[in-house]
């Protein structure tokens, strides 16, 4: 193909040329690149490939020459060119480097006989193409690296963080990066036309101007200045400015940056710096009234352990047993009598597994008073081994605080006490019967007299027999009343609880003291405010204690007094009150005219002085009710007992008495 | 049986079983005594009684020990009982139930009450 299209100049080559003629092609076509180079129209590749298209006309053979340029990986090429055998080249070279290459191809081949198709001047305008070419390459890359420089001064301008601004001798921007624009939402020619003064707020504006003048003056000033933002915010900048020359005439150049952060940073620093301070005092302050706390509790403590050395010293000498429980039921603290009364040998120390263990003691009772009903305890608890004790077993329960403290637990031997409780019955007993059996024959006598067993008695030995017989009645109602004791000190008597009519209770009570009444020249009313007359009791214990009321009511009032016996109700209480105007008892006897043996004052009554155990026998009945009992008395006026019981009667039926034989 | 006519009056105190037993006899009734127990006991199983008054605490065999006796003896089981006693102390439950229903009084007592309960006793 190549040869085809190189046949048409096979006669041209080799066939010399006019050298004047070629000479002065040379000349114009160097002329003629370096004005393209120096003009440098359009970019470079369009100047080097104009380059290369003027390089074949200039040769001494055009019709058979073609030309190409490489710079770097650029090449450049005449039109229809074609690479030959007969070439000429020269190298461009920067900065001694080579860059690129100028050549020249002759397509045809080369005469023989000939001293060559290139001629002198030709290698000349070629080196000469080259170092054009070379400059040429040079400038553009200067002229880039400029280019590259001042898009990269441009962009660092512009995309400074903060503001940046270049401003005049006479206080007006001459330029300003794009940040000052989007920190103030004005536009470029607002910015321009409104001055840097209008960027910060207005109160701020005089000082900017002292220092932009400052920086005139002095070289440098920075200012911390407001900034309105166009979202309405306003934030710190810490603005600076610098006094440079360019073209002779000064300028300042500076930057504003947002210190709000940093104020706030700062200020929030210092605040927390002042917060910390302030804590730091206040725990120090606190630690100081811990540490005090501390010592107080410290001291508490020692004082509490001193207590408890104390109660433990105490304890250990107590002829009680002490046990002390923790509010979880824990023993915390027990005594060697205690220890000693659970049968426990030498050192061990009683623990709940102990208490839990021991075959007599109601632990469970315990701790259901103590945690549970949260009520004090006290019962006997007879343990039967030889010899046998009873102990008296008290539960207290601790509260503090209205919180469950724990409980103390004694322990007291009462054997010997229950063994003289016992003898004490046992001869009461024993006098009882000896005075009864002495007194039945005698009460037997004076009953066999009385009938007419002996026949007819004179008047003076019938009425010595009537005075006798008084005496011996009130032996026997201090027998009576004995027997009763025993009774009450033995725990009591077993009340038999049924449906009770107030209304029996009364008529029968008052049928047999209204002759009584009458014959001692007493008044006598009954008065009855009933609603239900039923209530739930033991009819004779209660008779028993309005015999007891009305007894007492007839032995404290003189002849002619009265005695008012009302009974009443509600729905829950039933309410009998044994009234008189007798001589009243005085207000420092009247917490223990019912405890046993007490006697008050004189008595008017007819018959005997009892053993003072009437009201105490009263007291028993209304308690074994659930009832109460209290005295209302003015001295000189009289004397109310009062008895008020619950219409269900007792919660919990009495205990069966075991050694009661009733002979009500 | 409506009412007792021979009565045996078992105490150890002789002088209260005198009076009782003059007072008794003027009430109509013959009246047999006894010092003790045994023989009390003896008496009854000699002779046909209509009733027994029994005293408890006498030396040698006490009233609860004869009154045993009769309950077991078929012959004596039947006779009509009053315990009559000075019993100072309490009667345990024990002894409650021993003498059971049998009528009951204390010394000192009201003889209009004692007259009473044996009109009334029954066998």
């Amino acid at each position: 193909m190549m040869s085809n299209d190189k046949g048409h100049r096979q006669k041209g080559v080799g066939v010399p040329r006019d050298p004047t003629e070629e000479r002065l092609k040379g000349l114009q076509c160097l002329y003629e690149i370096s004005t393209i180079i120096n003009v440098a129209e359009g970019d470079a590749s369009s100047i080097c490939q104009r380059v290369v298209e003027l390089l074949p006309p200039a040769w001494q053979y055009p019709e058979v020459a073609t030309a190409r340029i490489r710079i770097g990986d650029a090449v450049y090429e005449s039109p229809g060119f074609c690479e030959g055998s007969w070439s000429m080249g020269a190298p461009v070279r920067v900065s001694g480097e080579e860059v690129g290459r100028v050549e020249v191809f002759y397509t045809e081949a080369r005469p023989q006989f000939f001293e060559g198709p290139f001629l002198e001047e030709e290698r000349h305008l070629i080196d000469a193409v080259a170092l054009h070419l070379a400059r040429f390459i040079r400038q553009c890359e200067v002229q880039r690296a400029m280019l590259r420089e001042q898009s990269f001064a441009q962009s660092i301008f512009e995309h400074m963080p903060g503001m940046t601004y270049v401003i005049d001798e006479q206080g007006a921007f001459v330029r300003f990066n794009h940040t000052m624009e989007s920190v103030t939402g004005l536009s470029r020619e607002e910015l321009f036309s409104v001055g840097p003064l209008s960027i910060v707020v207005e109160e701020d504006r005089e000082l900017i101007r002292e220092r932009i003048g400052e920086v005139f003056e002095k070289g440098e000033a920075s200012v911390e200045a407001d900034v309105r933002l166009f979202s309405g915010e306003r934030r710190t900048y810490l603005l600076t400015g610098k006094r440079t020359m360019m073209d002779g005439a000064p300028y300042l150049i500076g930057m504003g940056v947002d210190v709000t952060a940093r104020k706030q940073a700062e200020y929030a620093a210092k605040h927390a710096a002042q917060e910390i301070e302030k804590s730091v005092s206040a725990l120090d302050e606190r630690s100081r009234a811990v540490l005090s706390m501390l010592e107080d509790v410290e001291e508490t403590r020692r004082e509490i352990e001193a207590e408890r050395q104390r109660f433990q010293t105490a304890a250990s000498v107590m002829m009680e047993g002490i046990v002390l429980l923790d509010r979880h039921g824990e023993v915390v603290l027990s005594n060697p009598a205690a220890v000693r009364m659970l049968g426990l040998k030498g050192e061990v120390a009683i623990t709940r597994a102990v208490l839990d263990d021991c075959d007599w003691f109601p632990n469970e009772v315990v701790l259901e008073s103590a945690f549970e009903r949260v009520e004090p305890l006290a019962t006997d608890l007879v343990i039967e081994r030889a010899p046998l004790m009873i102990l008296r077993l008290s539960v207290i329960p601790i509260v503090n605080d209205e919180r469950i403290g724990g409980a103390l637990i004694t322990l007291i031997d009462v054997t010997h006490v229950r063994e003289l409780d016992r003898a004490k019955d046992d001869l009461i007993s024993t006098v009882s019967h000896e005075l009864r059996t002495p007194l039945a024959l005698i009460k037997l006598f004076f009953s066999n007299a009385d009938a007419g067993v002996m026949g007819k008695l004179g008047d003076r030995l019938q009425h010595g027999m009537i005075r006798a017989n008084k005496s011996v009645k009130r032996l026997e109602i201090l027998i009576e009343e004995l027997l009763e004791y025993s009774r009450l000190s033995r725990g009591g008597f077993q009340l038999r609880l049924e449906q009770t009519s107030l209304m029996d209770l009364v008529s029968a009570i008052s049928e047999v003291y209204r002759p009584i009444m009458r014959q001692n020249n007493r008044s006598f009313q009954v008065r009855q405010e009933i609603s239900d007359a039923h209530f739930r009791a033991d009819p004779r214990r209660l008779h028993q204690l309005l015999v007891n009321l009305l007894d007492n009511a007839i032995k404290f009032t003189a002849e002619g007094g009265s005695v008012i016996l009302s009974v009443s109700d509600s729905p829950d209480w039933v309410e009998l009150r044994v009234a008189d105007n007798g001589i009243g008892v005085p207000a420092e006897y009247q917490e223990t005219v019912f405890e046993r043996f007490q006697q008050v004052g004189r008595e008017y009554g007819p018959g005997a002085k009892g053993l003072g155990l009437g009201l105490a026998i009263c007291k028993e009945i209304a308690h074994r009710h659930d009832g109460t009992i209290r005295l209302e008395s003015e001295p000189g006026q009289g004397s109310a007992f009062v008895v008020t019981l619950p219409r269900e009667g007792p919660t919990e039926s009495s205990e069966d008495s075991p050694d009661e034989f009733s002979i009500a | 049986m409506p009412d007792m006519k021979k009565l045996l009056v078992i105490d150890d105190e002789r002088d209260f079983v005198d009076s009782l037993r003059t007072r008794l006899e003027f009430e109509g009734y013959e009246v047999i005594e006894a010092n003790d127990g045994d023989a009390g006991l003896a008496i009854m199983r000699e002779q046909q009684l209509d009733g027994v008054l029994l005293d408890i605490m006498m030396p040698g065999k006490d009233g609860f020990r004869v009154y045993e006796e009769m309950q077991a003896d078929e012959a004596l089981k039947k006779l009509p009982v009053i315990i009559v006693t000075a019993f100072g102390r309490l009667l345990s439950k024990e002894e409650r139930d021993f003498i059971g229903d049998a009528p009951f009084i204390r010394k000192p007592f009201e003889m209009d009450e004692l007259l009473e309960m044996i009109r009334s006793a029954r066998g």
